[in-house]
């Protein structure tokens, strides 16, 4: 066979094949359509149709370190959304601030002693139990607040040093503290420090338990055998629980996704309902038809360090500080970079005060900034470092680098060093090596920020402590009135300059079509799933099981 | 004894000879020497290349373990201040210090890791307290999951579209190489995004997040893997495709296969059997590189997704700092990476027997 009979052949071989070939590419395209198909037959049913709404599906960006209350921590936002499905609170606040019975049903101060608010004594609801049926005893929450203190957790400071708790009576408790807190009812409810979330004497004995189950007194309890640590959760019914009507879904589904983008989609996609949102993606969420609730969770600052030698002698002097506020520009910086959520901050702000007010309320002025800075001796200027927290996305280092640019203007030189993570942060700013340190503050009662920022014991009061400050707080927390001091005391921080506050850092909701209840201000920045409900497409409640029709989602 | 064979293996040169008994049988061709000089060398080099292995995975191991612990040591900040936190007092921080091991030199926190490890116990998750063997235990099947149904999918589609591009030629072949250059090109976490807003968001036919086990409901199993197998898989697809190609030309154009052709074989035999063998071994050279390449790009794909896999808890673990669970991650990555290695070479020794791995 010559060359051209086998170029010939090849051809005619090739022919063959192209069309075989062909042949073989529409067949696996008809089994690759096929495929899809099956997957997509596997779909659920859309929205818009009458269904039941049974169960509550929550996307959150993190979960707690641990579901153990006494060591939960990270953001209130998603810590207290999972731990209130299955610990129930000694007490509840409401969206107006009040505070309602829970597990506690009366409470009050025992003022007949020398110092006021200093023992606080509550009684207990009767007949319930916790999930694993252990029931709720005064002994057994004498217990879990004694277990909580001694596990040194982030929120131990609500009852300062060496409380004492005793039962008095099968279903009373006495808490004795050796400094005044006129805000314990709010620091035991569900919007408070974990320390309200009263644990089962069981899982107390053993607290390994609780690295993969619930042992409260909620409404829910997890299902572990369908839950990943760290990944998704799944809530069911706690048959224990003391109030049955009040249970909404038959099951509780929560989520956790990272990802800002991929939460949004998952939740336009219909496969949750509620999701915690941020500032990047809440334009779109409006866009896309959801609900957006978003209401202040806390404040991004700089703590000024005035306690160590940090290269920045100038800080040490109140016009200079006062310089610093006056140069910023924060109404701009905050719109700028996060839109109609960003809101600029003054001054601190607590659930029982008001950091800024008509006196020292730092507007944007950069020629006062620099009289300021000339009164100092300071005409020239001078740097300073300062480290920021690189994890929380605009509001890390575009954040940090605005100021900069702000307080270029008026000659001060910001060396910006921002940190990949919580742990690299926090051992840089506790190095005390940075003139100022940008420190995320979750609103909080007085009495849970003072033992913080203000008290000089603390280690993160950078400013080293305020002797009128103390004298202050001191007198609002032993005061019937604490606001009347408290109030004072605050003002004198923001115009000492202590700090230089920046913008709010937001709490933000999606919710989707067919859920109710989901409601945040400016006093109540967590809204709590136990108070979530299926709701018709007019918006009336419904239980659990009830047909309702949804309506569709854009 | 001889054994009774059918007239076949007379046909295919089977000798006759007369047993013990007096009987006339036909007796299997024996195997030529070469086969025989082959075989024999395929089995030493296969036991010699797996003993091989074995030992390297093990200097490997113990590298890359002490490698990741003084790194990590390096980096600032430490559990214990995450768990503590900025409010924390020091008298707080020291004693978590403590009680996690941490206040202990690097070598010395190293050695007790390894001589826990070397018997099975990997420790505890200083974030969680739970055992580090049951975190990734619960997620290693979910990233082999994801990385066996990409490869899968890779190499299906990839030999296909290679095979047709190289029988086909002209535009087709183009295309092909413009796709592996694009999938090359394509960020996994970009084509993620758009995988996702095309198909949950704007079709709502599959699901843009989580992960459904295979013992719930192969079907949601599937369909919970379809995404981000699709995001995972491209680049693979691509390479494969090209590498396919290439080997198909070549092997067609090559001189045996002209003969082949004129000894009268078929030709589908021909490209199936022949000229796909000769392309294999290319293709088989990058498997190996792009399995190990689908484990990285599984973290990106597993934090988009939220897929529970050991992606997601190898940056959780990073970003906490949590020593033991890094350590199990790094310990897990480094066997996989290995053993697809060790089955790269098997895979290249089966295929063509005369190659000599080194």
């Amino acid at each position: 066979m010559n060359a051209k009979q086998l170029s010939a052949d090849t051809t005619s071989v090739g022919e063959r094949l192209s069309r075989g070939s062909r042949r073989l590419s529409v067949a696996c395209t008809a089994i690759l359509l096929a495929a899809l198909l099956v997957a997509i037959s596997a779909c659920g049913s859309s929205s818009g149709a009458y269904e039941k709404i049974t169960t509550l599906k929550i996307a959150l960006n993190s979960a707690p370190n641990s579901l153990n209350p006494a060591l939960a921590t990270g953001s209130r936002q998603f810590i207290a959304i999972q731990l209130s499905l299955s610990y129930a609170a000694l007490f509840h606040q409401t969206p107006t601030g009040d505070i309602e019975p829970q597990l506690a049903t009366t409470w009050h101060y025992d003022n007949s002693g020398t110092t006021p608010n200093q023992e606080f004594e509550f009684t207990l609801r009767p007949d319930v139990k916790f999930s694993d049926g252990t029931p709720l005893t005064a002994e057994s929450v004498v217990g879990w607040l004694k277990y909580f203190v001694e596990s040194k957790g982030p929120f131990v400071g609500n009852f300062g040093a060496n409380p004492t708790f005793t039962a008095t009576s099968p279903l009373s408790v006495k808490i004795e503290m050796t400094s005044p807190n006129p805000d314990l009812p709010v620091a035991l409810s569900d919007e408070g420090d974990n320390a309200g979330f009263v644990v089962s004497p069981k899982a107390v004995a053993d607290p390994s338990l609780l690295n993969t189950a619930s042992y409260g007194a909620g409404q829910y309890q997890i299902d572990s055998s369908q839950s990943l640590s760290g990944d998704h959760y799944t809530y069911k019914p706690n048959p224990n629980y003391y109030d049955k009507p009040a249970i909404r879904f038959e099951q509780v589904d929560i989520k956790v996704i990272p990802n800002a983008s991929t939460r949004l989609q998952a939740q336009q996609s219909g496969q949750y309902q509620v999701a915690l949102g941020d500032t990047s993606t809440a334009t779109a969420a409006k866009s896309a038809g959801l609900q957006v609730q978003s209401a202040p969770q806390g404040m991004f600052f700089l703590s000024l360090d005035l306690k160590h030698d940090v290269g920045a002698p100038a800080l040490q002097k109140v016009e200079v500080r006062q310089a610093i506020n006056y140069a910023i520009d924060r109404e701009s910086i905050a719109k700028a970079l996060f839109g109609e959520f960003g809101v600029p901050e003054w001054g601190f702000v607590t659930a029982n005060a008001k950091g800024d007010s008509a006196d020292f309320h730092y507007d944007y002025d950069p020629a006062k900034a620099k009289q300021l800075l000339a009164q100092a001796g300071f005409a020239d200027g001078f740097s300073m470092n300062v480290i920021c927290s690189g994890y929380f996305g605009n509001y890390g280092e575009p954040l940090m680098s605005a100021v900069a640019q702000d307080l270029k203007v008026v000659g001060i030189d910001l060396n910006i060093q921002c940190l990949p993570d919580q742990a690299s942060f926090s051992t840089d700013a506790l190095d005390y090596k940075s003139a100022a340190i940008q420190t995320l503050d979750q609103f909080n009662t007085t009495s849970a920020t003072y033992p913080l920022y203000l008290s000089a014991d603390s280690p993160i009061a950078f400013y080293g402590g305020d002797k009128e400050i103390d004298r202050l707080y001191s007198l609002g927390a032993s005061s019937a009135d604490p606001t009347k001091y408290w109030d004072q005391m605050w003002q004198r921080f923001t115009s000492q300059a202590y700090t230089v506050p920046l913008v709010e850092f937001p709490n933000i909701y999606y919710v989707s079509n067919g859920i109710g209840g989901v409601e945040v201000n400016q006093r109540y920045n967590t809204s709590l799933p136990i108070s979530w409900y299926p709701t018709d497409i007019d918006g009336a409640s419904k239980d659990a099981g009830d047909l309702v029709q949804v309506a569709p989602n854009p | 004894m001889s054994t009774v064979m059918t007239k076949n293996a007379h046909e295919s040169g089977g000798r006759t000879v007369q047993n013990s008994g007096g009987r006339v049988v036909i007796v299997p061709p024996r195997p030529s020497a070469a086969v025989r000089r082959v075989a024999s060398l395929v089995d030493a080099q296969i036991a010699g290349l797996v003993l091989k292995r074995l030992a390297t995975a093990i200097v490997l191991l113990l590298v890359v373990s002490a490698l990741s612990f003084v790194l990590i040591s390096l980096t600032p900040g430490d559990e214990a201040r995450a768990i503590v936190g900025l409010g924390g007092t020091e008298e707080q921080y020291l004693q978590v210090r403590v009680e996690l091991g941490l206040d202990k030199s690097v070598p010395a926190q190293y050695w007790q890791w390894l001589t826990h490890a070397v018997q099975g116990d990997l420790g505890d998750s200083l974030t969680t307290n739970e055992p580090v063997v049951n975190s990734i235990q619960t997620r290693l099947g979910v990233t082999l999951s994801l990385m066996v149904l990409s490869m899968i999918l890779s190499l299906v589609l990839g030999v296909l579209f290679g095979v047709i591009s190289a029988v086909r030629g002209g535009v087709t072949g183009r295309l092909v190489d413009a796709l592996g250059v694009l999938g090359f090109a394509v960020p996994p976490f970009w084509l993620a995004a758009a995988l996702i807003t095309i198909f949950a968001v704007n079709l709502g036919v599959l699901p843009s997040t989580g992960y459904v086990a295979p013992d719930e409901s192969i079907g949601l199993w599937l369909q919970s893997l379809v995404l981000p197998v699709l995001a995972l898989s491209i680049g693979g697809i691509g390479a494969i495709a090209k590498q396919a190609r290439d080997g198909m030309l070549e092997a067609l154009g090559s001189e045996y296969i002209r003969a082949a052709r004129t000894s009268g074989i078929s030709s589908t035999s021909i490209i199936f059997r022949h000229a796909l063998r000769g392309a294999a071994l290319r293709v088989a050279a990058v498997t190996g590189w792009i399995t190990i390449s689908l484990l990285g790009g599984a973290v990106f794909v597993e934090s988009v997704f939220a897929i529970p896999g050991l992606g997601s808890l190898a940056v959780t673990a990073a970003t906490q700092h949590d020593i033991p669970l890094i350590q199990g991650v790094v310990v897990i990555f480094t066997a996989i990476v290995v053993i697809v290695n060790l089955g790269t070479d098997l895979l290249n020794i089966w295929i063509d027997p005369r190659v000599r791995v080194a």
